[in-house]
């Protein structure tokens, strides 16, 4: 059962808002005023009242689960709590509503949050020097592959350096970001852990590679443990290393992406840095480079001299402008509070308590599901319903009858080198109880795997809908009323 | 731990049931030489009441729109917000969910965004909307990614007249995979149609026009239909400030392939550029290329109806390098924002916000060319800003400078640096929110500073 779409109630007379609008100024008559086919008379859009509105979203919000109606241990994703005080004060008016193109010396508070924020974490990575700029991990990915390219381009070595090594492993973003600038990709053959197979990495490396793209723990959750080796392998041959940090709540304190010899980072502060993910954006994803490469970082950078901080476009071998305006300032905001409020003791704590989390769910687990990898995972385990064939279930039948017992179900089919992977990442911020009823459910859904498989099959089972027709959607598009 | 709920009971109780020796353990495959022991060098933690005082500290150090008469647009706009707007947008169940890749349990925000796609394939006249992607100006790249690789073409054709930092984005993306950019002169602060002529070629995969454009003024396309479709060029109309849309449609939607651009202006704040929202809408024949997600209807077993991302195949976690593009998730919160915002305004709120914009923008327009020493050089159809030039011997930089100290805030970017013909001058900015006593507070300053 879905809510009635705000059209459906529109009546013609309704408003949301203080109709007719209070006004002391001249009318402009629009024919007059412009061409008269461009004059519009309807637009589309509902007329509704304001306890209508409240009302409709209030319901819409509550066919919604997030992290704060329970457990979502969404692997990859970092589902962390979002604390509240960093919500409020990210919205304080001399925030929010200040102007992207004020004057730099009348938004000196902002430019010292950005610069501050940018050392706090060219120290939490052990970079050089960072840019804010990038709206999603997405982007920041598509920033570091520019970056790449016009290093390379700077050497005169762009002709050359053509080709992106990727292990099996990865995320989808890092093959399509590198192939969106023109990369040509190389995969690379996993271990059994998820790590990337030295052996063959050295058979395709060749003076074509620009860089390889990897994620630190990987994909499987585990420690790239011949990270140094990789690392040697690279930079012998000049190539760079980027470091997808999707992953680096693991390691909060714990090893810096800057110390394993990454060149360039990128962090996602909607999910090591406690920003709300928003139902899918807006996040952020500051990049960060070691020296030599700070040149080439996108503009505006942010600058101070004579104690003033400013924000500026004059660097001659910068990639250029990647966004229409500022960064994704408020998320910003929101991690810069985070971090201040953590420490470096609470950021250790962070990671500590993230990977055992992790591993207590996976040692508790695996007696009914298998490991997906024979390692010691770090903040995220990932578990293979490959077993559950004989009973026609799919990892994905059991995260919908997760759905049944409260939960929001692991990451499914990833990564693609596990069959049937269920990919759980509990975070810190969830309890042993909570950890403990989850572990309890998922026992419960194999024993029902076995006895009766369409509980599975059918769920979830007291949800507003039960599972849409997919195949439906894409053949008889209606993306629009 | 305020935000960790495991205590060092917990963690004992843990490592013996799993028969684990220490936490410390479990960091074993790190290598020794690059394992992080010192404590990182950060400030010592605040606690909630510091760290309010903290933030408060520094957000005061801002001059606002709250502070200060603020008469700046350009690439984002101040308009008045409904209470409710943040009210709705901050319920959790919305704010702290992911990606609706499970769709039974996020209904909520799948239907808010199907609501958010067809407002703009309303207000724009397309055929579909995406569900929003980061920016203005990324939306436009990854148009220009998008329609140079579905009709393997390596050449765009921009206006001059788009704003710098839509071009420069533009660049920027065009350069990684040497796309080929040309430029069509602009004649009297609007696109000088002759200049297209040789310009528009059978290689050229698509022409991107601003409306309004960087000058404030409205393009007038139709010149230019014919052309582009006798070449096959596609037509990608850039809009920054879409309130536009709400009283004026100043081209014609079937003539137009992709209109995207920036919609921050429904009920966002500008909060220092970011996040903003980008939109994207276009024509039914494109919507198995374009990047972003994507919301459709459907039904459940039941045939009860459901909504649910859709067209995944062309996504970057099913296609890797083969994807249409590498965008992964959108501004779905923002994108939210702006459906309460249109929901709550509706069809004849909107109507009357758009034309209330152009009776404030044309009144004080007109009384600045009349009472003041400013020129406006291009007196063309406008909706809410407009270029100032600035009359010699005076500086942009000066006029920031004295205007401030009367409590006025103008825009940081002088056009002369972006084009040098103009000299010092500027876009100024109107809306609703200004008052008749903040119009003739700017004349009087205008004509104080300029004396």
């Amino acid at each position: 059962m879905t809510v009635k779409l705000l059209i459906e109630s529109s009546k013609k007379g309704n408003t949301g808002i203080h109709l007719p609008l209070k006004s002391n100024f001249p009318k402009t008559d629009l024919h007059q005023t412009f061409p008269n086919e461009w004059v519009r008379e309807t637009i589309g859009l509902p007329n509704v009242s304001e306890p209508e509105v409240v009302r409709h979203f209030t319901n819409l919000a509550s066919l919604n689960y997030g992290v704060d109606s329970g457990f979502y241990p969404l692997g990859s994703c970092t589902m962390k709590y979002n604390p509240k005080i960093n919500e409020k004060l990210a919205n304080l008016e001399g925030f929010t509503k200040t102007h992207p193109l004020q004057p730099d010396f009348t938004v000196q508070g902002n430019l010292y949050l950005m610069m501050h924020f940018e050392q706090l974490l060219a120290e939490i990575t052990g970079m050089d020097a960072f840019t804010l700029l990038p709206a999603a991990g997405a982007h920041g990915e598509l920033t570091g592959m520019m970056i790449v390219k016009a290093y390379f381009q700077n050497k005169g070595e762009a002709e050359k350096r053509t080709k992106i090594l990727i292990p099996e492993s990865a995320h989808g973003t890092n093959p399509a970001s590198a192939a969106s600038v023109g990369f040509e990709i190389v995969e690379v053959k996993s271990t059994n852990c998820g790590g990337v197979d030295v052996a063959h990495l050295k058979e395709v490396m060749n003076d074509q590679v620009a860089a390889i793209m990897l994620t630190n723990p990987n994909t499987a959750g585990v420690f790239e443990t011949d990270i140094l080796e990789v690392a040697e392998i690279m930079h012998q041959n000049g190539s760079l290393l980027y470091y997808d940090g999707a992953n680096l709540n693991a390691l909060l304190g714990q090893v810096r992406p800057g110390d394993m010899g990454f060149d360039i980072v990128h962090l996602n502060l909607h999910k090591t840095f406690s920003t709300p993910h928003g139902g899918g954006g807006p996040g952020s994803a500051p990049v960060g480079v070691k020296e030599y490469l700070r040149e080439y970082l996108p503009v505006p950078v942010i600058r101070e001299r004579n104690h003033q901080i400013t924000s500026e476009t004059d660097q001659f071998n910068s990639i250029g402008m990647i966004r229409l305006a500022g960064s994704n300032f408020q998320v910003i905001v929101k991690a810069y509070l985070y971090i201040l409020t953590m420490g470096s003791d609470g950021l250790k704590k962070a990671s500590s308590i993230a990977v055992l989390n992790a591993n207590y769910i996976k040692e508790k687990l695996s007696p009914f599901i298998p490991a997906g990898v024979p390692c010691i995972c770090m903040h995220e385990c990932v578990l293979s319903a490959k077993d559950f064939a004989p009973y026609g279930v799919q990892a994905k039948d059991i995260s919908k009858r997760l759905i049944d017992y409260g939960f929001h179900p692991p990451t499914n089919y990833f990564p693609l080198i596990i069959p049937e992977a269920l990919m759980i990442e509990p975070t810190e911020t969830e309890s042993k109880e909570t950890m403990d009823h989850f572990i309890d459910a998922m026992k419960k859904i194999v024993q029902e795997a076995k006895e009766n498989p369409s509980l599975l099959l059918e769920a979830p089972h007291y949800t507003p809908i039960s599972r849409p027709d997919e195949v439906k959607a894409a053949k008889d598009l209606n993306v629009t009323y | 731990m305020r935000y960790i709920p495991i205590t060092d009971q917990d963690i004992q109780d843990m490592l013996k049931e799993t028969n684990l020796s220490s936490v410390e353990s479990l960091f074993q495959s790190i290598p020794s030489s690059i394992r992080f022991k010192q404590d990182l060098a950060l400030p010592m933690p605040l606690d909630e009441m510091e760290l309010e005082r903290h933030a408060r500290q520094i957000a005061s150090k801002n001059s606002t729109s709250q502070t200060h008469d603020t008469f700046i647009g350009e690439i984002n706009y101040q308009h008045f917000i409904p209470s409710i707007v943040d009210t709705l947008s901050s319920n959790s169940a919305f704010y702290t969910a992911y990606t609706p890749y499970q769709p039974e349990v996020s209904q909520g925000t799948l239907e808010a965004i199907y609501q958010f796609q067809s407002y703009m394939t309303h207000l724009t006249g397309m055929d579909f909307s995406n569900a929003s992607l980061y920016d203005g100006a990324t939306a436009a790249a990854e148009a220009l990614y998008m329609l140079t690789s579905s009709s393997r073409k390596k050449r765009a054709v921009l206006s001059s007249t788009l704003h710098p930092h839509v071009k420069e984005v533009i660049r920027t993306y065009a350069k990684m995979r040497n796309i080929e950019i040309e430029e069509i002169h602009s004649n009297d602060g609007t696109l000088a149609i002759h200049d297209a002529e040789d310009k528009f070629t059978e290689q050229t995969a698509c022409f991107i026009v601003q409306i309004p454009n960087v000058f404030g003024l409205i393009e007038d396309l139709k010149p230019l239909y014919d052309k582009l479709s006798e070449k096959k060029i596609k037509l990608v109309v850039v809009i920054l400030e879409p309130m536009l849309l709400g009283a004026l449609m100043p081209y014609d939607p079937a003539r137009v392939d992709i209109v995207c651009g920036e919609a921050q202006t429904f009920g966002i704040e500008t909060c220092y550029g970011g996040p903003g929202l980008g939109f994207f809408t276009g024509k039914k024949e494109l919507i198995r290329k374009i990047p972003g997600r994507i919301v459709g209807k459907t039904t459940d077993k039941e045939g009860r109806e459901a909504y649910v991302m859709t067209l995944r195949a062309r996504e970057q976690d099913i296609r890797r390098e083969k994807a249409t593009s590498n965008i992964c998730t959108n501004h779905a919160l923002n994108a939210l924002r702006a459906t309460i915002y249109l929901s709550t305004v509706g069809e004849d709120g909107l109507k009357a916000i758009a034309r209330e914009n152009i009776n404030i923008s044309h009144y004080a327009i007109d009384r600045i060319e009349k009472e003041t020493p400013c020129q406006i050089p291009y007196k063309k159809p406008y909706f809410n800003e407009i270029l100032v030039k600035i009359p010699t011997p005076h500086t942009h930089q000066e006029m920031i400078k004295k205007l401030y100290e009367k409590n006025i805030l103008i825009s940081k970017n002088n056009m002369g640096r972006f084009f040098p013909y103009l000299g010092e001058s500027f876009v100024i900015s109107f809306s609703e929110i200004h008052q008749i006593s903040q119009i003739d507070n700017l004349i009087l300053a205008l004509k104080e500073v300029l004396s």
